[in-house]
């Protein structure tokens, strides 16, 4: 169960919480909370954006996050679903790209922390297997390793660089990724030859990276 | 045209640029040896980066139906997916804020050097940051492709590492942020945009960008100096931006206000050094004329003042007053351009904490904001 989804086991904690922002708000607008609270979603509209974007949205969290990309997609819409309201006017598409890459970057480098804590410990990591989607177990260690070392490296970058790489490789145009970024488009180009020179060095001082970066002309 | 930087060459690449740009580009790569080693070198990097991360690709394609179903599922026992969803997006201001202190950490670190004192000392300067300075940077636009494009190649060296990075928790009041953070939040009275408020806490962070002596050099040497003020053996050093708390408060749907609290920011640098000499060549770097540079470096507190350069084309900026402190009002786009620009920034200190209000609102309601505080 993803950290996000342990909410509904907080209802006293939430309940106080908007007890606390409903003194705050109430000063600022009073028909705030009304509106939030009942103004539900248009669920024929949810579900076309749903359909629109899901592929996209699950195609850049799985390179980030790899077999997690159900859960955390899942969680993408949920705040989409509990924003809806006040996302009228609003770039759906890059408002998802930006949620999107968000919460896989940070996911991937709490998964990053997590194997820290436990390599410290001595402790053999989990989830590693052999998971049997392939035939040949070596050829699945080696791409798994590769995989293992690219998202390694993204962890490693600056979290916009990371999430441009990714939205990039993800098929994004740059207008898309200025928008999801919320950067100038002009600045595209420039972000993106940073990020990659960045993300060559992270990927070449990586163990077992180095052999693979003999690759400039 | 003169060399092309390597964002253009980038976009160029990818088929990015119009058609003009594009030819223009084709063009003089044709009969320049230097951006042609560039855009080999942009090339190479762009394919071997996209060869990996195309390893990541997932092996099945997604399907829509069964995850819609099974999202129904769930939102269907969630109660209100309110509140909690919409926490959670500041990462990106927290680390533009520590990212821009670091960057900034290294111009004034550079700005700290001299030859003079002896360079064995091997404590830090701790550079505490209590007061803002701006300072324009020329808007004119070929100046900046060039500035753009040596500082890239200059500060590409000292990309922050990031050295701890300590968990963003959310909390549910002031009371608690404060202390969970270790110093007295402040919440605003007032807020330009309606919606709850959310509140986090960020434990300490701390970024850390290592200067070498040939990129110093370089850069001294790129501002039009004399790069021998660095000497041979000087051994490099290290820029370190260390935030021990930072709180932040947002409030609004697709309009936002942020407000960030940093307490006892501090940069660190290797220190014992004559701040004056590299600061003069940090400006200069940013395009001021020679006298200006040297003027304005010499007038700063470089012990205390986090200087901000401001490119006329993306913002301008203005001296004020929040809570009976010196205060800078950053403020986004070029009218000139047409461009909305980014969120607008308002920027002070008091009693060892930074605070920040970014919103893209008017600049009355910012100002309306950031006194609401005290």
């Amino acid at each position: 169960m993803s950290e996000g989804r342990s909410h509904k086991g907080q209802a006293p904690a939430q309940a106080g919480r908007s007890q606390t922002e409903a003194t705050h708000t109430e000063s600022v607008n009073s028909n705030t909370l009304l509106a939030e609270t009942t103004r539900f979603p248009d669920q024929a509209a949810f579900a076309e954006l749903f359909r629109s974007y899901y592929g996209r949205v699950y195609q850049v969290l799985y390179r980030l996050v790899g077999d997690e990309a159900d859960d955390l997609a899942q969680e993408v819409f949920l705040r989409l679903y509990g924003r809806m309201p006040q996302l009228i006017g609003v770039d759906v598409g890059a408002w998802l790209y930006r949620v999107a890459t968000r919460l896989g970057y940070n996911a991937l480098r709490a998964a990053q922390r997590r194997e820290r804590y436990r390599d410290a410990l001595g402790h053999a990591p989990d989830g590693d297997g052999w998971q049997g989607t392939t035939p040949d177990p070596e050829a699945w260690a080696e791409v798994h390793a590769t995989q293992q070392r690219v998202r390694q490296a993204l962890g490693r970058l600056a979290g916009r660089q990371a999430r441009l790489l990714t939205l990039r490789s993800s098929g994004l145009s740059y207008r898309e990724i200025a928008a999801a970024l919320q950067v100038a488009p002009g600045s595209v180009g420039t972000l993106l030859a940073r990020a990659e020179r960045a993300f060559k060095r992270v990927y070449g001082s990586l163990p077992g990276g180095a052999a693979e970066t003999g690759d400039v002309p | 045209m003169r060399g092309v930087t390597r964002g253009k060459l980038r976009a160029y690449l990818d088929g990015e640029v119009d058609a003009r740009t594009a030819e223009a580009i084709s063009a003089h790569v044709q009969q320049c040896t230097r951006c042609q080693r560039r855009l080999a070198e942009v090339r190479a990097n762009a394919r071997s980066t996209s060869e990996r991360l195309g390893q990541l690709a997932p092996a099945h394609r997604p399907e829509a139906s069964p995850a819609l179903a099974q999202f129904r599922a769930a939102a269907g026992n969630a109660t209100a997916p309110m509140g909690r969803w919409q926490h959670m997006e500041t990462k990106r201001i927290w680390r533009t804020a520590l990212a821009s202190l670091v960057v900034i950490g290294v111009v004034v670190g550079l700005a700290s050097f001299a030859p003079a004192r002896a360079l064995a000392e091997q404590f830090l300067g701790i550079f505490r940051v209590k007061r803002f300075a701006a300072v324009a940077v020329p808007p004119n636009q070929a100046d900046m492709e060039q500035l753009e494009a040596s500082l890239e190649q200059a500060l590409e060296a000292y990309e922050p590492q990031v050295i701890v990075d300590e968990p963003v928790v959310d909390v549910s009041s002031i009371a608690e942020a404060s202390e969970l953070a270790g110093f007295q939040v402040r919440m605003p009275g007032y807020l330009p945009f309606d919606g709850s408020p959310t509140i986090q806490v960020k434990g300490r962070t701390e970024l850390a960008s290592t200067i070498d002596r040939d990129a110093l050099a370089m850069l001294l040497q790129t501002a039009g100096m004399d790069a021998s003020a660095v000497p041979a053996d000087w051994p490099g050093g290290e820029v370190r931006a260390i935030a021990p708390a930072t709180v932040s408060i947002e409030a609004g749907a697709e309009q936002v206000v942020s407000i960030l609290q940093v307490w006892n920011a501090e940069i660190q640098y290797p220190a014992g050094i004559e701040p004056s000499l590299v600061g003069e060549a940090a400006l200069r770097l940013l395009g001021l004329p020679a006298a200006q540079a040297q003027r304005f470096s010499r007038s700063i507190d470089w012990t205390s003042t986090l200087l901000l350069p401001v490119p006329s084309r993306l913002a301008s900026f203005q001296e004020t007053v929040v809570a009976g402190q010196q205060a800078i009002l950053l403020i986004a786009g070029d009218p000139a351009r047409g461009e909305p620009g980014e969120a607008h920034v308002l920027l002070w200190e008091k009693d060892d904490v930074l605070y920040a209000v970014i919103a893209r609102t008017n600049l009355e309601a910012l100002t309306r904001t950031a006194e609401s505080m005290f």
